[in-house]
């Protein structure tokens, strides 16, 4: 499957990129916990579009390494980005008033996570999960 | 009695127990919409018990989490039993792994929901 992208701007958007999430894994073989944990990552990055940068994307990739395959989800937004990733990755931290199951929570989620983030230039989220 | 309406979660009563499904996907007016109706229910119907089922929704984000624990703390400090039933292995496997507490009692499914609500008004009975 080639990469399959999904404009986010509103609420209909994340509900539909989320479900595709959720059914491209379970359709390589994902066990439905494993598929709840990346579509709950998944709909907790594109919830920070929403609630801080208005619009962005997603993009989904099936992987493989020869031995088992996988999915990543590219996260991006040209929003406000954030000034103090460290911050913004230590538990119990968020900007949104809510207690840490921001980032800190889709980094326990997944298998592999990688955030790049320019204030004033917007935000790249990268997370991968195996079967 | 039931509340059924367009945008909103249908609730029914039964001899004092509220019953709600949520649905697979519920968005942020709908779980605003839930709060207001579910409280104003409690007190127009004078339930003693809400048994709230879960089994549709497939995914349970930290902002759909915050909003149904907040609605059922605010339902409990009306002094209603809440019983929640249905959670899926994947949500339940999430919450574990962020640490997310909803601290009721589950219920397997709708049944076992009711056995809870029974056995609870049975002991406050004995008391």
């Amino acid at each position: 499957m080639s990469p399959v992208r999904f404009r986010i701007a509103d609420e209909a958007d994340l509900q539909h990129a989320t479900a595709e999430a959720h059914q491209a894994f379970l359709g390589l073989g994902a066990t439905e916990t494993q598929a709840a944990k990346f579509r709950t990552a998944v709909s907790e990055l594109v919830r920070n579009i929403l609630k801080y940068a208005d619009r962005g994307h997603l993009v989904l990739t099936e992987l493989t390494d020869g031995h088992r395959v996988g999915m990543r989800a590219l996260v991006a937004d040209k929003g406000p980005g954030i000034a103090d990733l460290e911050l913004a990755l230590a538990d119990a931290y968020s900007t949104s008033g809510t207690l840490g199951l921001g980032l800190p929570g889709v980094r326990r989620l997944v298998d592999q996570f990688h955030i790049e983030s320019e204030p004033g230039s917007g935000t790249r989220v990268t997370i991968e999960v195996w079967t | 009695m039931s509340l059924e309406r367009a945008g909103r979660l249908p609730m029914q009563v039964s001899r004092g127990c509220i019953q709600v499904a949520f649905p697979m996907e519920p968005t942020e007016s709908l779980l605003r919409q839930f709060r207001r109706d579910l409280l104003e229910f409690v007190r127009d119907q004078s339930a003693d018990s809400v048994v709230v089922d879960l089994s549709s929704l497939q995914v349970l984000d930290q902002e759909e989490f915050n909003s149904i624990r907040a609605t059922l703390d605010m339902t409990k400090l009306l002094g209603v039993h809440v019983v929640i039933t249905g959670l899926r292995p994947g949500i339940v496997a999430v919450m574990a792994e962020l640490e997310m507490d909803l601290p009721y009692p589950a219920g397997r499914d709708l049944d076992h929901g009711f056995d809870l609500v029974r056995l609870h008004r049975e002991k406050r009975t004995s008391r």
